[in-house]
Formats: structure tokens, C-alpha cells, sequence
């Protein structure tokens, strides 16, 4: 029984027997003779598109998931009511002022039942600030979800969050994920696993919410609504908000909590700006002589992050590079590589000297001593979010290790411009609000 | 227009060929970005049997195919290597049952069809269970998203494990799962009948339904898949 608590799942997908008392929801709601729409995902389905020999049609969006048939049915058991009961909670860490300003302004959020965002600049210690309302919320028994459009997210958030709540069973749920799911009050999931529950969770907080796959989906969003109870409140985390969400911000429909510094009370490492031209030919001389170089120097002090703005270019350079480094561990990154975690592990692990990588590692994980260098800085897919996500993976640890920011470029776009004025910006803001000790 | 394999829109350009030939296009395939994913067989340097990647005329197994079958002529035609990519592509396809990929090959898979206009067209079927199971016989899917006739000549008697849950030994060892349905006996004596599978792995399916058919005396017999 308990595991359909909260869920939403097709028969496939579910062990056991049923009671009488399960509530049953058919797959597809018809709204004409040409389109349905999927209960799953809320995508519209040309019938005709997706038509089986059988008759039956199925819902092309969501099907990684499990086919979704028109003849099948979702089946749900509603929430038990809350039940107080005692969480231990195991962490010593102090919040900042400006942390704890933010934390209470969350607990306050929550309890009012308002959609809150954290604007937090990277490195701020977004989740610490959680933890005081997760604590509250578990004790009085409310089930809470953190989901996240990244895996590596949901993958670093979950040991995390379980140092603090060591009594806890967390589901952590995603893709690849092959462990059975069980009912946990905490579920530490990717935004796409919330198209599984319905009306399940209290608290639900929202990792990321400007990182792909989730800007601009509706589905996705629509199963972060549903997966809501009607009396839950949720919370966006964040530190480049969109557009849209700043123009909610100025609606006063969504409330907002900036932190414009980091724990460690130093500024942003602002980005220096290189000229390079003819990035897109590797082996321009002397424009590779000027990566090289960079390099060498930052090399010394840390690990080095190598940002680029597609595959192809990643192995040209990756082969440059080896040969140029032969005494470091050269590695390379991408997407659809299958030793993708390992590789990421072993960076953490300070096993590899220089990184290089697309814009998959621009958010959600934290390296000890690296330095950043944003090779042809001006591509499309560096958009201003990005660019500063990626300034922001640097100096993130308690010890200054001098790590340093490099956006190599042959010509300045705007989503350049915006990302140093939007780091300084915050800088300024920190300054002001007295959250930096001087040098 | 969507790409139906990767869902991003697609920005064909029109040749001045596509714009002046007045028909329409087809649209419902793959984006050319994914199409680079799949390799194409190149037919000269393989195998006359099987059309595996080969130096000599006949490879090790189609020799001894031709002893198990010494009168059989055996001819196979592929379009594209199994590899990684087309895995991948069968696994939504066929696993996850994304009917609507049927007609990601509808392309070269027509243009490959338009050599052969007198055959008939037989897929090869699946088992009952698994066709409830998808909803769609993965062949003849392929064949009706490329547009192309096909005759359901052939009929399982066997429903077993799937293929792929097999190891290479276990499937060759296996019994004749085929017939020919009775009503399309007569039908086959003197044509010329193309198998369609989309697989070819050991070629144990398509010579157990080249064996079925032989016994009414086709003029010949040949069989296509997709991928080798």
C-alpha cells in the first residue's frame, strides 16, 4: 500500500496487489477526435502521430518513462495526514548574517504557503539555508521533495543531505537509477521523476530552475505543479534567475530572498577577459600559444576547468593539450561520454590536472582549487546564465587558493557583457549590504 | 518540422532539385544530424551471403550455411551497421515502443525497395505475445512508415524467448518457429520473395523462414534487414 502513496504509476510499474480503495485515473483525457492529452506529462498527442496497429494511441513525450497507452490506467492512493514525530538532525555548521536572513525568510515562505525563490549568487551555500525549514517541515511530518533538472545535482545534493539527516531513509531518484523505490517522507529526484507522484509532497523544492531541461518546459513544469499537494508550498533555487521569473518577482507572484555573497565573506571572482582569435581553429599558432601559456601559469596553483563550446572542439584540443602537458592528467568530458561520473569522481578526487568539458559541468558540482578558463567565450551556447554559473565554479571553498576566472574571445556578445555586469553587480550589492571582509 | 528521433526542429535546406522536382517531401524523418549517427554498409567489400564487412566472397558462417543448406542460393542485403547508434535507435523503437520512429528510415529504405518492384515483400512476424505486448510488429511498422507492400505470407507456430535473450549458441540450436499460412500456399510457387527482418545477427530467423518458404517452390528467395 504504501507504495502507491503519493505516486502515480501504471500497473507495469507497481508490485503487488491492489485494494479496493486505490484511486484509478485513465492514461489519456480525450479532447477531441484528433488529440489527447497525456495525464503523465500533460503533453498534447496528435492520435493520428503515435497511432498503433492496435488502435491504441501513446504519448511520444514522456516515454523514456514507460509507454504511456491510451487503454492504460494511472493508479494513486492519496497522503496519510501528517503525523508529528522526531527527526534527528546532525549538523553543527553556522549560517552567515546574510544566510541567516535568508533561512528565516524561507521558514517564514513556507509557512505561509507562498512560492518563495532563493537568489543566491554561486557558492553562496544554498543548501545549508535549507535546512532549518527541511528540519521543521520533517518534524512535523510533511513529506518533501528535492528535485533538480541535472542528475550530477540530485547526485551531489543526496550524501549531503544525508550527513544532516542521518536517521532518514532518501529516496534518490533518477534515469539510471536501478534500486526498487520506496516510500520516504524525503525524495531527492530529477524534475522528470515528479511526472511519477501526484499530490504528494508538502514542501518542494526546485534546484536550478533556469538549467535545461526545465526552462521553457511545460511539461515538466506542469509535473512540478502536480506532484505539489493543493496546500504544499514550493520553493525555486537559484542563482541566475530568467527572465520570466523576474518578471514574476516584480508581479509579487512569486516572493524572493537575494544573497548576493558567499559564505566565505569574499567577493565573486570576476572574470578577466583574454582576446583569442580564430578560437574554432585549434591549431591557430598563435592563439594556442596564448592558451598554452594561460595554462601553464594557472596550472601551478590549481586544477584547471577547461570550458568548450562543442565535442568536436573538445577533442581537437584535448589532443593539443596531452601532448603539451605530458606530466599532468589531461582528461576529457562530454554528454553522451559513458564514464561521464567517473570522470567527474576522479576530478573531485584531484586525480585530474585539467578538465576539459562542454557546459554539462557549468553547475551543480563543486571542485576543491580550480581555476576556469571559458574557451571561445563568445559561442552561442554560452549564454549569460551560463557564463555565470561557470565564473562561479571557482574559490567556493573556505581556503583562498587563488583560483582565477578566464573568458577567452574573439569579440564581445552580450550575454559576455551581461555576465560580468551581473557578477560585479552582486559584488556591489554585497559590499553594500556589509556581507565582505576587506583584504 | 520535427526531427522524430532527437524532437529538435529541423533546418533541411532545399536543393534546387527538391524545390523544381513538384513532389511533395518527406518530412516525417530523421534530422540529418542524426542520420550521421548510423553508418552505412558498403557493398563491395562484403560478404555475397550475408553482407557482413568481408575480404573473401563468402564468410566463415554463410560457408557453413551453404552446408547446411546446399541448395539454397542465399543472398542478404543490409543498409546500416549494428553498432552502437542503432542499438540505441531499436532500443527506443522496439523495447520502449516508440511506433512513431517507424518511419525515421522511411528515406533510404524506399529508395532501397524501388530496386526491388517485382518481389513480394514478406516481414518476417513476431509472437503474438510480444505483438500484444508492443502493440506493433517492428517490421512490418518499418515497412508501412517507409510506404512500402508487404504480404504476411509467413506465420509463427513457436512463441519462445525473445532473440536477444538468447546467446549466439542457444539461437542457432533453435527449432523452425515458422510456417506459411495455408491460404497463401499456392500464392508462392514461381515469385520471387523478399524476407524482411530488422536484424540480421546469426541469420538463424531468416533461414528458418527462407527454409518455410522453399517448400512451395518460389522461383527465389532473398532476404533484406536494416541492420547487419
Amino acid at each position: 500500500m504504501e507504495y502507491l502513496w503519493g505516486r502515480k504509476v501504471l500497473k507495469e510499474e507497481c508490485k503487488g496487489s491492489f485494494s479496493v480503495a486505490t484511486q484509478v485515473f485513465p492514461a489519456f483525457q480525450q479532447l477531441n477526435h484528433l488529440k489527447g492529452k497525456c495525464f503523465r506529462c500533460s503533453t498534447i498527442i496528435d492520435k493520428q502521430r503515435t497511432m498503433l496497429p492496435t488502435g491504441t494511441y501513446y504519448c511520444s513525450n514522456c516515454i523514456q518513462l514507460g509507454r504511456v497507452t491510451s487503454d492504460a490506467y494511472f493508479y494513486h492512493l492519496p497522503e496519510p495526514p501528517l503525523q508529528a514525530r522526531a527527526v534527528l538532525f546532525n549538523w553543527q555548521g553556522n549560517l552567515t548574517a546574510g544566510q541567516q536572513k535568508v533561512s528565516a525568510q524561507l521558514r517564514q515562505a513556507v509557512a505561509k504557503k507562498a512560492p518563495h525563490l532563493i537568489w543566491a549568487v554561486t557558492g553562496a551555500g544554498k543548501t545549508e539555508m535549507l535546512f532549518a525549514t527541511l528540519h521543521e517541515k520533517l518534524q512535523k511530518g510533511a513529506r518533501i521533495a528535492l528535485a533538480s533538472p541535472r542528475v550530477d545535482v540530485c547526485l551531489e545534493l543526496y550524501p549531503r543531505i544525508q550527513a544532516v539527516f542521518p536517521k532518514e531513509t532518501i529516496a534518490l531518484l533518477h534515469g539510471q537509477q536501478t534500486a526498487e523505490y520506496r516510500y520516504t517522507k524525503l525524495v531527492i529526484c530529477t524534475v522528470h521523476q515528479l511526472w511519477r507522484f501526484y499530490q504528494a509532497f508538502d514542501l518542494l523544492i526546485v534546484d536550478e530552475v533556469d538549467s535545461f531541461p526545465f526552462v521553457n518546459n511545460r511539461p515538466l513544469y506542469y509535473g512540478v505543479q502536480q506532484a505539489l499537494k493543493t496546500s504544499g508550498s514550493l520553493v525555486y533555487l537559484t542563482a541566475t534567475p530568467t527572465k520570466e521569473l523576474q518578471v514574476q518577482i516584480k508581479k509579487k507572484l512569486l516572493g524572493v530572498s537575494v544573497l548576493p555573497a558567499r559564505y566565505h565573506r569574499r567577493l565573486l571572482p570576476v572574470p578577466n577577459l583574454m582576446w583569442c582569435s580564430h578560437w574554432q581553429q585549434v591549431s591557430h599558432t598563435h592563439s594556442l600559444k596564448k592558451v598554452l601559456a594561460l595554462i601553464q601559469r594557472l596550472i601551478k596553483q590549481n586544477k584547471v576547468l577547461l570550458f568548450c563550446p562543442s565535442i568536436k572542439l573538445i577533442k581537437l584540443l584535448y589532443e593539443q593539450l596531452s601532448t603539451a602537458f605530458p606530466q599532468q592528467s589531461v582528461e576529457m568530458v562530454y554528454g553522451d561520454d559513458n564514464a561521464r561520473l567517473e570522470k567527474v569522481k576522479a576530478m573531485r578526487q584531484e586525480q585530474v590536472d585539467l578538465l576539459i568539458t562542454t557546459t554539462i559541468l557549468e553547475r551543480g558540482v563543486t571542485f576543491e582549487r580550480v581555476s576556469v578558463i571559458v574557451y571561445g567565450a563568445n559561442h552561442q551556447v554560452f549564454s549569460a546564465a551560463a557564463l555565470v554559473q561557470i565564473a562561479g565554479r571557482v574559490d567556493r571553498r573556505w581556503h583562498y587558493t587563488e583560483g582565477e576566472v578566464w573568458f577567452l574571445h574573439s569579440g564581445r556578445t552580450q550575454a559576455l557583457n551581461e555576465a560580468v555586469q551581473q557578477i560585479k553587480h552582486m559584488n556591489y550589492l554585497a559590499k553594500a549590504e556589509g556581507l565582505i571582509d576587506e583584504v | 518540422m520535427k526531427c522524430n528521433y532527437c524532437g529538435q526542429a529541423q533546418q533541411n535546406k532545399l536543393s534546387l532539385k527538391q524545390i523544381f522536382s513538384f513532389t511533395a517531401l518527406v518530412t516525417e524523418g530523421m534530422c540529418q544530424k542524426c542520420q550521421a549517427q548510423f553508418h552505412l554498409l558498403c557493398p563491395e567489400k562484403s560478404c555475397q551471403g550475408c553482407h557482413r564487412p568481408s575480404e573473401t566472397q563468402y564468410c566463415l558462417d554463410c560457408q557453413k550455411w551453404q552446408q547446411l543448406y546446399p541448395d539454397y542460393d542465399f543472398h542478404h542485403d543490409a543498409l546500416y551497421q549494428y553498432d552502437q547508434a542503432m542499438q540505441e535507435w531499436m532500443k527506443a523503437y522496439k523495447f520502449q515502443g516508440a511506433y512513431h520512429l517507424k518511419s525515421s528510415f522511411a528515406l533510404p529504405l524506399k529508395k532501397y525497395f524501388a530496386t526491388k518492384r517485382s518481389w513480394f515483400v514478406v516481414p518476417i512476424p513476431v509472437s503474438q505475445q510480444r505483438r500484444i505486448q508492443r502493440g506493433f510488429n517492428q517490421v512490418e511498422g518499418l515497412l508501412d512508415g517507409a510506404g512500402i507492400a508487404y504480404h504476411l505470407f509467413l506465420e509463427r507456430i513457436v512463441d519462445d524467448l525473445p532473440q536477444a535473450q538468447r546467446t549466439r549458441q542457444q539461437r542457432l540450436t533453435l527449432k523452425q518457429p515458422f510456417q506459411v499460412s495455408p491460404k497463401f500456399k499456392e500464392k508462392i510457387k514461381n515469385c520471387s520473395i523478399l524476407l524482411v527482418d530488422d536484424v540480421y545477427t546469426t541469420g538463424r530467423t531468416l533461414f528458418h523462414a527462407a527454409d518455410s518458404i522453399r517448400k512451395y517452390q518460389p522461383k527465389q528467395v532473398q532476404s533484406f534487414s536494416l541492420a547487419r
